[in-house]
C-alpha cells in the first residue's frame, strides 16, 4: 500500500501531495519535512529506495522535479518504482511534455489524473487510455459549463 | 482547457515573491480577502476560484482555519463544477479525524447513488481515501450493493472504486463490514474480465484474505488461472501492456493474493500452474535489457520467487527456468528423476548453477543498475531462511557492504550476512561486518546503530550450551573490543549492558582476558581520542572492577595453556596504565549540570579491585589505589565522592568488610533472554526483513499502534499489579460476574473471609464505581487489590481509562474498605477490566462489571431531549440494520418496571416517546460521540410481547448494539 505520493522540486518545495495513511496534520508536516531531507540531493548514483521509519521511500527524479511514493512492506517496491513512471507518462501525455509549471498552474488536473490510477493507496488501472479518457470527460464538463456562464 | 484568471494571477504573484516572508504577506492579504468574500453573498464561479486559492495556499504548506464550511457547500451542490472543485478541496484537507466528515455523509451516499458515472466517481474515491468510522457506517451497505449487484447493471468504473472503498473499509473500519458474505461476493467476482476491475479486486482480496485466509481457499485455482492465462497466454489487451509486459500490475498483485492464501496441494492443477508461471516469468528475464523494461521484468520476477517460495519449491529456484516450465520439477515421494538427482548434487555442492533462476538474482548483485542491486538482496535475504544455497553470494554480497556508498544497500547486505550465518561462517561473516564499521563515515549514524545491533547479536548467537571455550572467549572479547572502538559515542547501551551479562558467564580466564582485552583497546585509542568517554570505556571500567583484581594475580599453571593465544603474558596490562584509565574516567570533564555517569562506576571498580586482590598488603597497588580513592573523594560528582569517602574510612577502620562489601556479579543463564535480542526482534516486527510469512500480515495495523503509543499511559494507580504478577501463583482467568450484579449494586465475590460487593453510577463524565471490601473472618487481612485492562486484539490500550483510589493495606476483623474507582471510555471496547485482589498471598481475579460495557458516557440532557422529541427520524436515521432479542420472565412486566431495570443500567430512559409506544426506551451514547446526527449512539425498544415474553430491539452502533443487548437480557433475567 502507499501512504502518500509526494511532489517535491529541488528547492524542497512542494508540488502535490495526496495521503492514503491516516497522518495528523502536525504528522504531515513532520513527513514532509523528513521526507524531503533524506531524498532531495541524494546522489543519482545510489539507488532510488530509502529506509524511513518502517517504510521506504521510493522515488524517481525528472528534471527538477521528485517524485516519491512512500510505500509499507506488502508493496513490490520496484514495480511501484515503475508506477512512478507511468504516472509520470501519463501527465506527460496530458500535458504535451508536462513541466514543473504546468503540474503548479494546473494542479487541480494532477490531482485528477492521479485520482483516476490511485485509489486508497493502491494501482486501480494500467490502461492510460482508460485513464486519460476519464480525465478529458472531466474536462469536458468544465468547458461546457465555462461556456454555457 | 478551462483555467481561472484570478487563480492564475494569483499562482503567478506567489511565485514573484522574492522570499518566504513575502509569499506570507500575500497569503495573509488573500486570507483576508477571501474571508471577506465568504462572508458575503458570491456567485458560484468567485466561491470555486477562492476555494482553489485556499487549496493551493494549502499545498504550499499554509495554515487556514475557514473554508472547508463553503467547500462542503460546493461539494453539496447540484452544479457538477461546484461538486468537483468540492470534493477536489475537501478530500485533501480533511483527514479521518476531523468533524466537518459528519457534515459530508448525506452527500456521500446520495452521490453515490447517483445514477451517472460523475458524482459516484467522485464520492467513492472520497470514501475509499477518507473513511471515517462514522462515514464507513453509513456507506458500507451501499458500497456491497454495488459490488454484489448483477453484472452490467453497475458501470465497470464505479464497481472498480466500490471494491477499493469497501479495501478501506476492511482496513479502517472492520467494524461497518460483514464478513460472512464478503468471500463469496468476492469470489465471485473474481470472473469478471475488466483487468482495472480485477487490479482493485487483487488489492482488496489481498487484505480480505489476512483476516480469514479459509473462506477464500476457492479462489486459489481461479486467481492462479487468470495468471496462467495473462502470463503464459498473454491474454490481455495491448492497452494494458507495459514496456512490453502483459499487465505487471495485475500480475504482481495475482501473485501477492496467492501469497497470503493457504498453499495449493502438492501435485493439484494449480499447484503446476503455478511453477509453470515461475517458470516463465524466470524465462524471459532479460538482463542485458535497460531501464524500463528490465525493472518490470525483474519486479514480476521477484515476486515469483517469493511465490515458489511460499508454495514451498524452494529447491526448484536451483533449476534452469526451462526445466520448471516444463514440469521437470521433482514431485514429492519422487527420487528417480533425472532433474532429483541434479538437485540434489547441487544441493549438497551449495552452489547454484549458473543457468538456475537463483542465479539470474545472483547476476542482478553485479548490475551497475543501484535499484536492481537493492531488490536483489532484499530478495536474497528473503531466501535466507528457505533456501541455504544463496549462502554461496555472500563473498559478492561482503563486498557490496564494503564499496557501496548507499545506506539501503548496506543495510540489506547486513541483513543478508547476519541471516546466512552459520556457527562454522559466524566469524568470518562478523569479521566483514566489522570491517565495514571500522571504516564506516561518521555521517551514518543510523546505518551504523543498525549494523552494529546485528553484530552484537552474531557474536552472542553462537555461544555453546555449556561454559564456553577460550577460544570462543578470546575471539568474542577481540571482536566485542573492536566493535566499540569501532562505534565510539554512536554505540547504544544496550550492546555494552549485554557484554557485561555474557562476560559473567565466562570461565575464569576468559573474564580475565575480557578485562585485559577491553583495557587494552582503550589504552590503544586513547591517543587519537578527545576527552570524552564513551561505551568502551564504560565497558573497560565495568569488566575491570569485576575481573580486574585477577589480572594482578600470579597465574595458575591451569590457566596456562590460554596465554599464549590471548598475548596476555607478552603485553601485560600494568597496575600503571589500570591506573592511567581510571584516573581519565575519575577526571573527565565533569561538570554540575551534566555529571559523568561513568564516574560512580569508577568508584567501585577500585573498590572491587581492591576487595578482589590477594596481595591487599602490597603497598604498590594498594598505594595507587588508594590514591584513585582520594583523587575521587574530591570529585564534584556528589555521589562518586560519597561512594569515594566512604570506602577510604572503611579500609581504613576495618579493611576486611571490604571484601563481603563488594562481592562480585554472579553468572547469570545467558541463554533465557537477551536485551539485544529483544531489541532486534522489535526492529524486525517493525520492518520485517527476515521472515517471509510474516510480509503481509497485520500490514494495516502497524501505523496504529505507532499512534498509540503516543497516547497518555495509564494512570499511575493501576500498575500495582505489576506487584502482584511476582507472586508464584499463576494467573487464574477472572471469575464470571455473577447475575444481578450488572444493575449497579452487588455482590461481585463472596469467599470464607473475604466479601467483595460493588456500586456504581454512570455520568456524562463516565462510570464511578464503588468497590467494597468487606472482612468477614475475626481476624487481621492483608489486601492488595488493582484494576487492569487488558485489551482484547482489536482494541486500543487506551480505549478505558481507569484511576482507582488505594486501599488500606489492612483491614480489622469485621472493617470494610472502599475503593473507588472511575472508568472512561476512550472508544467502544469489548474487554472488562479485572480487578485482581491478593490475600494473604492468595490471588483472587475477576471481571468488574461496567453497567455497560463499551459506552459509559451519559448523553447530555439536550440530546436525549432531542432524541426523545423526534425519535422516529432519528430511529430511521441509524439505518435498517436492527438486533432482536427475546427474554423469557415467569410473570408479565411492565414497561415502568423495564425501565427501572434499565436505569439501573445506566441506560437513558426516554420517557415521552416511550409513553407513546408504551414500551421503555433507551438511549445510549458512544464515548466522543460529538452530536445527535454522527450516529454516535444506539437506541433501544424494549417493551412485554405476549405472556411472559419481552423483546427487545436495537439499532445503531453494531458491536456496541449486540453488547449492549446482550447486557440487558442477562440483567432482565
Amino acid at each position: 500500500m502507499i501512504d502518500f505520493v509526494l511532489l517535491i522540486n529541488r528547492q524542497g518545495k512542494v508540488r502535490l501531495t495526496k495521503w492514503y495513511a491516516p497522518y495528523s496534520e502536525k504528522e504531515r508536516t513532520k513527513a514532509i519535512h523528513e521526507v524531503t531531507n533524506k531524498v532531495v540531493g541524494r546522489s543519482s548514483r545510489l539507488c532510488n529506495v530509502v529506509e524511513w521509519r518502517d517504510k521506504r521511500l521510493i522515488y524517481r527524479r525528472y528534471a527538477s522535479l521528485y517524485f516519491l511514493f512512500c510505500v509499507d512492506k506488502t508493496a513490490n517496491d520496484l514495480l511501484v518504482f515503475e508506477g512512478i513512471h507511468f504516472m509520470v507518462e501519463l501527465l506527460d501525455r496530458y500535458f504535451n511534455n508536462v513541466c514543473e509549471l504546468d503540474l503548479i498552474f494546473n494542479f487541480r488536473k494532477a490531482h485528477h489524473i492521479i485520482d483516476e490510477f490511485l485509489i486508497a493507496g493502491e494501482f486501480s488501472e494500467s490502461s492510460k487510455r482508460n485513464i486519460l479518457r476519464a480525465c478529458s470527460a472531466h474536462d469536458q464538463l468544465e468547458i461546457s459549463y465555462d461556456v454555457h456562464s | 482547457m478551462s483555467t481561472m484568471r484570478g487563480l492564475r494571477n494569483f499562482i503567478v504573484e506567489i511565485r514573484g515573491a522574492r522570499n518566504a516572508d513575502g509569499e506570507t504577506d500575500i497569503i495573509k492579504k488573500e486570507l483576508a480577502k477571501i474571508r471577506g468574500v465568504f462572508n458575503k453573498k458570491s456567485d458560484s464561479y468567485s466561491r470555486r476560484k477562492y476555494v482553489l486559492k485556499l487549496m493551493y495556499m494549502y499545498i504550499l504548506g499554509h495554515d487556514f482555519s475557514f473554508g472547508v464550511l463553503e467547500a462542503v457547500e460546493l461539494m453539496a451542490s447540484k452544479d457538477k463544477n461546484e461538486k468537483i472543485v468540492g470534493y477536489l478541496f475537501l478530500s485533501a484537507v480533511l483527514r479521518e479525524d476531523s468533524e466537518f466528515l459528519t457534515l459530508v455523509c448525506q452527500t456521500l451516499m446520495s452521490d453515490i447513488s447517483g445514477s451517472s458515472l460523475f458524482a459516484p466517481s467522485l464520492a467513492l474515491n472520497f470514501v475509499a481515501n477518507i473513511a471515517s468510522p462514522s462515514i464507513a457506517e453509513v456507506v458500507a451497505p451501499k458500497i456491497v450493493e454495488l459490488l454484489s449487484a448483477e453484472r452490467g447493471s453497475v458501470h465497470t468504473v464505479v464497481r472498480k472504486k466500490a471494491a477499493l472503498c469497501m479495501l478501506t473499509l476492511v482496513r479502517r473500519a472492520p467494524e461497518a463490514v460483514s464478513f460472512d458474505t464478503l468471500p463469496s461476493t468476492l469470489i465471485d467476482l473474481i470472473d469478471t474480465r475488466n483487468v482495472g476491475f480485477l487490479t482493485c479486486l487483487m488489492s482488496l482480496l489481498q487484505e480480505a484474505v489476512t483476516r480469514d485466509p479459509l473462506a477464500y481457499i476457492p479462489a486459489v485455482p481461479k486467481i492462479v488461472h487468470l495468471m496462467a492465462k495473462i502470463s503464459l497466454n498473454r491474454e490481455v489487451a495491448q492497452d494494458h501492456f507495459y514496456c512490453g509486459y502483459p499487465c505487471p500490475w495485475l500480475l504482481i498483485k495475482l501473485m501477492a493474493v496467492l501469497l497470503v492464501l493457504p498453499p495449493p496441494q502438492v501435485g493439484s492443477q494449480p499447484h503446476s500452474d503455478i511453477l509453470r508461471v515461475v517458470g516463465h516469468v524466470s524465462h524471459i528475464v532479460d538482463v542485458s535489457a535497460t531501464g524500463n523494461k528490465l525493472n518490470t521484468q525483474f519486479a514480476v520476477f521477484l515476486q515469483a520467487v517469493r511465490l515458489a517460495v511460499h508454495v514451498g519449491q524452494c529447491e526448484m529456484l536451483l533449476l534452469p527456468p526451462e526445466d520448471v516450465m516444463t514440469g521437470g520439477v521433482p514431485a514429492e515421494g519422487e527420487t528417480t528423476t533425472l532433474s532429483s538427482h541434479r538437485h540434489s548434487a547441487r544441493l549438497s555442492e551449495g552452489s547454484p548453477d549458473d543457468r538456475s533462476i537463483l542465479s539470474i538474482a545472483g547476476k542482478a548483485l553485479s548490475s551497475r543498475n543501484a535499484n536492481l542491486v537493492y531488490f536483489a538482496l532484499d530478495t536474497l535475504c528473503m531466501l535466507a531462511r528457505s533456501t541455504p544455497a544463496v549462502g554461496s553470494y555472500h563473498g559478492t554480497v561482503s563486498s557490496l557492504l564494503l564499496s557501496s556508498q548507499d545506506a539501503s544497500i548496506v543495510r540489506r547486505a547486513a541483513d543478508f550476512l547476519f541471516l546466512v550465518a552459520s556457527a562454522r561462517t559466524a566469524r568470518a561473516l562478523v569479521e566483514e561486518l566489522l570491517a565495514y564499521l571500522e571504516g564506516a563515515g561518521v555521517d551514518a549514524v543510523d546505518t551504523v546503530r543498525y549494523v552494529a545491533l546485528r553484530v552484537g547479536v552474531l557474536l552472542e548467537r553462537f555461544i555453546p550450551d555449556d561454559t564456553p571455550s577460550l577460544s570462543f572467549c578470546v575471539w568474542y572479547c577481540d571482536a566485542l573490543a573492536r566493535l566499540l572502538g569501532a562505534l565510539g559515542d554512536q554505540v547504544e547501551d544496550i550492546l555494552w549492558f549485554r557484554a557485561c551479562e555474557v562476560v559473567a558467564s565466562f570461565p575464569h580466564t576468559g573474564k580475565r582476558y575480557a578485562a585485559y582485552r577491553l583495557c587494552r583497546q582503550v589504552l590503544a585509542a586513547d591517543d587519537c581520542r578527545s576527552g570524552s568517554l564513551d561505551s568502551l570505556d564504560a565497558l573497560a571500567v565495568f569488566l575491570l572492577g569485576e575481573y580486574g583484581g585477577l589480572l594482578f594475580q600470579p597465574v595458575s599453571s591451569s590457566d596456562l595453556p590460554g596465554y599464549s593465544v590471548s598475548g596476555l603474558e607478552t603485553d601485560p596490562v600494568s597496575l600503571q596504565d589500570v591506573a592511567s584509565l581510571l584516573i581519565r574516567v575519575l577526571s573527565a570533564p565533569t561538570s554540575v549540570d551534566v555529571l559523568s555517569p561513568l564516574q560512580p562506576v569508577a568508584v567501585e571498580a577500585i573498590g572491587k579491585i581492591i576487595a578482589s586482590s590477594s596481595d591487599r598488603d602490597s603497598d604498590s597497588v594498594m598505594g595507587v589505589l588508594r590514591g584513585l580513592l582520594e583523587t575521587a573523594s574530591r570529585s564534584i560528582h556528589p555521589e562518586a565522592a560519597q561512594r569515594a569517602s566512604e570506602l577510604l574510612t572503611i579500609l581504613n577502620l576495618a579493611p576486611e568488610l571490604v571484601s563481603t562489601l563488594l562481592a562480585p556479579l554472579p553468572p547469570r543463564d545467558i541463554h533465557c533472554g537477551s536485551a539485544l535480542q529483544d531489541r532486534l526482534e522489535k526492529q524486525l516486527g517493525r520492518e520485517g526483513v527476515e521472515t517471509p510469512d510474516d510480509v503481509d500480515t497485520e500490514e494495516a495495523e502497524s501505523p496504529r499502534q505507532e499512534m498509540e503509543v503516543e497516547m497518555p499511559p495509564q494512570v499511575s494507580s493501576v500498575r500495582p499489579s505489576s506487584l502482584l504478577d511476582l507472586v508464584s501463583e499463576p494467573a487464574s482467568t477472572p471469575l464470571p460476574i455473577p447475575p444481578g450484579v450488572y444493575t449497579g449494586v452487588g455482590v461481585l465475590y463472596e469467599g470464607t473471609h473475604l466479601q467483595i460487593g460493588v456500586r456504581s453510577e454512570t455520568g456524562t463524565d463516565g462510570c464511578r464505581m464503588e468497590v467494597f471490601f468487606g472482612n468477614k473472618s475475626g481476624s487481621m487481612l492483608s489486601i492488595t487489590a488493582a484494576v487492569d485492562f487488558v485489551p482484547g486484539p482489536q482494541e486500543p490500550a487506551s480505549a478505558l481509562e481507569i484511576r482507582c483510589s488505594t486501599l488500606p493495606s489492612s483491614l480489622g476483623p469485621n472493617q470494610q474498605a472502599r475503593m473507588t474507582v472511575h472508568a472512561l471510555a476512550k472508544a467502544p471496547y469489548v474487554s472488562l477490566p479485572t480487578l485482581t485482589v491478593l490475600l494473604d498471598k492468595r490471588r483472587i481475579c475477576m471481571f468488574l462489571p461496567l453497567p455497560i460495557s463499551r459506552c459509559l458516557c451519559a448523553p447530555s440532557a439536550e440530546i436525549a431531549e432531542d432524541v426523545d422529541m423526534n425519535f422516529v427520524t432519528h430511529w430511521d436515521a441509524l439505518g435498517p440494520k436492527l438486533e432482536r432479542a427475546m427474554v423469557s420472565t415467569m410473570e408479565t412486566v411492565s414497561p415502568r418496571v423495564i425501565g427501572q431495570v434499565g436505569v439501573a443500567l445506566g441506560l437513558t430512559p426516554l420517557k415521552g416517546i416511550a409513553r407513546q409506544l408504551r414500551k421503555a426506551v433507551f438511549l445510549v451514547c458512544l464515548p466522543n460521540a460529538p452530536s445527535v446526527s454522527s450516529r454516535g449512539f444506539v437506541l433501544l425498544m424494549v417493551g412485554p410481547k405476549g405472556q411472559g415474553q419481552i423483546e427487545i430491539v436495537a439499532r445503531g452502533h453494531k458491536a456496541v448494539r449486540n453488547n449492549v443487548l446482550e447486557v440487558l437480557v442477562k440483567a432482565l433475567e
